[in-house]
């Protein structure tokens, strides 16, 4: 065993794990640099302001209240877009129209849906809807997050009730409910730790988009809470504030970036607490 | 074991204990392998049966909250000792696992695979390392037009016998069979049989098995295992005819599992 | 009742196929005097004038597709040795945690990779890293051009490396739980034969898996050759074509973001739409294929 060709194997090997352990040392620790530069220029940028004001003209202080109102609103009215659409597509496909061909064509569309570029929702939604109403609103911004959040529901709904085990749904249809009933006493009460899941994850990914809301929503500096209008809206506001000259309204992008990084992250481990509870890990 | 020699031991364990973590799987083994013979090892599912046979290759070393101590004489050398090469002890340790286990690459490179690991030959040579071990594991008539094809297009039973052979490739003094059959058809599982009965004139063989009627048929020893400790070890026909302890009896009657 | 639910989700799901269809219908029809006024040379032109009303659109597919490339390029060794790392080699502790930290930093939004790559990542390119590449490879022969020039801080391979950090998380996320799906069995096989670890993934795991690898690598590409905010910000929005990698460029997602609003005419706006038309084309065709070489490699593989 002392050949030379069992060093060169032994080598490469000391080599490769030698690398991974330098890879995974460096992706981490640029990844937790990030984190951290966020959230340590965040909090000196940080002020009881930054929650009470609104977005400030160059050169004075101000808050991103009104960008956090107007993200809130604008993810909130998505959010009743899509919940309602993009479960009912995963149960189609789930349920009623199971193995047929048009279930297999959605389903491959949506896997595109769920990773094309979110920009081109944007100008989509920018033809259909800007330009006949003459106007960027809140409404076009949410429509736009609404595509962009539908994929994500459709697939966990669909993902989730392919996992309720078949004879669930037999007990069920042979004691004469309807298959409406099945689906939705009987799945769904299985389901629905995961579809919360789904539609969790679904808020946080619209939560810090920025790309559709650029000619939808646009962005709006003074309070505003009409959807009508052109809203404020926190990943815009970061673009904008991050783009200009001013020192100033630098410090408030980087308070920006940590309230949205936070935000993200937290709802992300919320869905994490959520997967744990035992009514999910049955399935 | 008394009746055996000693002296003709490949392989000796001694005092063998065994942890998952802070559970004890096996509580001071001691029992001696003996060359060109068949070892099977019995014992009720959990019984430390599989634990023990992973213990001779050191294949458990993969997995860090798992921990053997006593001492295993091998070659010379303790084996669980840390400075042990592994690779030196699994060239001339073999493993067969419980379910087939075709690498994703072609018959000829199954076989292969070990011998590139350890020498650089002129291809013919190779050609002709490969033919012999696939005529060893009784499967080169078989596939001998096919070797570029996947190993894993064969069926199950000569998926196992490629596993034999790419076992026996690397010309290893023992051979540890962890339920070598149990994934198989009955007629598939004769065949294996057959094989490891002509494999034992040139090879030390150690196969776990909680088939009674396998153990009693091709075995030369026979070891019974009951919660992490050796019950008997005894030649095959003694512990199967007129075993001593009462716990065997049991369980060759099929009291447990 | 249950014709009307039925119904109900017939039409929920046909909706994707309609949003499909009518993304691709409505920015074609709006692209349209784009590619009417230039026609294939749209494609080929590196011409970007707002004032001449003439425009191109290859600095921005050549940025996107460089870009995407780079970021794979760095992403996807790191990404392996990590999910190496977490599989094979990680003390049994650190594996959950750090797992959980890969997957939780997957959803970090992408403009804070952007901001974080313009205020710090741009400073120490601009700094050490692009003069250090000048000096060095700049001056080499055949892969020179690709290093010269002055040291912006934006520019091409920033936005790569940026790129390459967003799509970190997900693409080691994947890949860990690819690896993890080979069977325990199958690896102590070959370890049992005396293979290293290094062996045991370049031959067993990775062959295994290659299905499943080609598909995640393919929908990291799709992610990075959409994304807008974390390349809008470092790439330096300059329409020219420079072999530099060093020099400032622009992509598909980061003209339409920059220009969109203040398109000065219909056909400035016509053709960044074309743009969008085209990015999304040619996202659907990487995904589809990622798509496509999972099922036929899996196909074979079950052979």
């Amino acid at each position: 065993m002392s050949s030379s060709r069992y060093k060169i194997r032994l080598f490469k090997d000391r080599l490769f794990s030698a690398f991974a352990v330098l890879s995974a040392l460096i992706g981490l620790s640029f990844l937790l640099l990030i984190l951290f530069q966020v959230c340590h220029e965040g909090l000196q940028a940080l002020s009881f302001d930054t929650f009470t004001k609104t977005t400030p003209p160059p050169g004075e202080k101000g808050g991103l209240a009104n960008a956090m109102v107007g993200s809130f609103l604008l993810s909130g009215l998505a959010m009743l877009l899509s919940v309602p659409l993009g479960v009912m597509a995963g149960v189609y496909l789930a349920e009623f129209g199971r193995n047929g061909k048009l279930a297999m064509v959605v389903a491959f569309l949506n896997d595109i849906l769920l990773s094309a570029p979110s920009i081109c929702f944007g100008l989509f939604v920018y033809e259909i809807i800007v330009l006949p109403t003459h106007g960027f609103s809140g409404y076009a911004g949410a429509v736009a997050l609404a595509f962009i959040a539908i994929p994500v529901i459709l697939q966990t709904t669909r993902d989730m009730l392919t996992l309720v085990p078949d004879p669930l749904r037999e007990a069920a249809s042979a004691l004469g409910a309807p298959r409406w009933k099945v689906v939705f006493t009987v799945c769904f009460r299985v389901a629905k730790g995961g579809i919360m899941t789904g539609i969790l994850l679904s808020f946080a990914r619209i939560a810090g988009e920025t790309a559709p809301l650029l000619f939808t929503a646009l962005n709006n500096r003074f309070w505003n809470v009409s959807m009508a209008e052109p809203m404020p809206n926190l990943p815009m506001t970061i673009y904008q504030l991050a783009l200009s000259p001013y020192p100033d309204w630098h410090e408030l992008a980087w308070a920006g970036a940590m309230v949205i990084t936070l935000t993200v992250l937290s709802i992300n481990v919320l869905t994490r607490f959520l997967t744990r509870d035992p009514s999910v890990n049955r399935i | 074991m008394s009746s055996s020699d000693q002296a003709d031991a490949v392989m000796e364990i001694k005092n063998l204990s065994f942890f998952y973590g802070d559970k004890q799987v096996l509580k001071s083994v001691s029992l001696s392998l003996f060359g060109n013979g068949i070892t099977a090892i019995m014992g009720p599912s959990g019984c430390g049966k599989s634990t023990l046979l992973r213990t001779l290759n050191r294949i458990y070393d993969l997995y860090p909250e798992q921990r053997a101590q006593g001492q295993v004489f091998f070659g010379g050398e303790n084996i669980l000792d840390p400075d042990v090469d592994t690779a030196w002890l699994r060239r001339r340790v073999g493993m067969v696992f419980q379910k087939p286990t075709p690498f994703p690459m072609s018959i000829f490179d199954n076989v292969a695979y070990g011998l590139k690991l350890y020498e650089k030959m002129p291809s013919s040579v190779l050609a002709e390392r490969v033919e012999k071990a696939l005529r060893n594991a009784a499967l080169w008539d078989e596939v001998k037009d096919q070797l570029r094809a996947s190993g894993q297009s064969l069926s199950g039973g000569q998926q196992q016998r490629l596993c034999i052979a790419r076992a026996l490739a690397v010309e290893p003094e023992i051979l540890l069979l962890d339920e070598p059959t149990s994934a198989l058809d009955p007629v598939s599982t004769a065949r294996i049989e057959d094989l490891i009965e002509t494999l034992k004139k040139n090879y030390t063989i150690v196969m776990v098995t909680h088939n009674l009627q396998q153990a009693a048929r091709i075995s030369d020893y026979a070891a019974f295992l009951y919660m992490g400790q050796l019950i008997e070890f005894d030649a095959a026909k003694k512990l199967f005819e007129s075993p001593s302890h009462p716990k065997t009896v049991d369980y060759l009657k099929g009291r447990f599992g | 009742m249950n014709a009307f639910i039925r119904d109900v989700s017939f039409l929920s799901a046909m909706g994707v196929v309609v949003l499909t269809a009518a993304i691709v219908f409505v920015l074609g029809v709006a692209a349209a005097p784009a590619f009417k006024a230039f026609g294939w040379t749209f494609f080929v032109s590196d011409s970007w004038n707002p004032v001449k009303d003439v425009f191109g659109a290859l600095p921005a597919i050549y940025g996107t597709l460089v870009t995407s490339f780079l970021a794979l390029l760095f992403a996807l060794p790191v990404g392996f040795g990590i999910a190496f790392f977490l599989v094979e080699l990680s003390p049994p502790f650190l594996v959950k945690p750090l797992r959980v930290a890969i997957e939780l930093l997957a959803g970090i939004p992408s403009i804070v990779f952007g901001f974080w790559g313009l205020f710090v990542l741009a400073p120490v390119f601009q700094k050490y890293i692009q003069p250090f590449l000048i000096d060095t490879l700049g001056s080499l022969p055949l892969i020179g051009p690709f290093f010269e020039g002055p040291a912006f801080g934006i520019g091409i391979l920033t936005a790569g490396v940026v790129l390459a950090i967003m799509i970190l998380p997900f693409l080691t996320a994947f890949l860990t739980e690819v690896f993890k799906t080979v069977s325990p069995l199958l690896k102590e096989s070959a370890y049992a034969l005396g293979a290293t670890r290094w062996e045991v993934l370049k031959s067993i795991v990775t062959p295994s898996t290659r299905a499943s690898i080609a598909g995640g690598i393919m929908l990291a590409l799709g992610r990075a050759l959409g994304e807008t905010m974390a390349v809008t910000f470092v790439i330096g929005n300059f329409h020219r074509l420079k072999l530099s990698l060093l020099a400032p460029g622009t992509s598909i997602s980061a003209s339409i973001a920059n220009e969109f609003n203040e398109a000065t005419t219909d056909l400035h706006s016509a053709s960044l739409l074309a743009l969008g038309l085209i990015l999304f084309v040619i996202t659907f065709i990487v995904l589809a294929c990622g798509k496509a070489s999972v099922a036929l490699l899996a196909r074979r593989e079950r052979r």
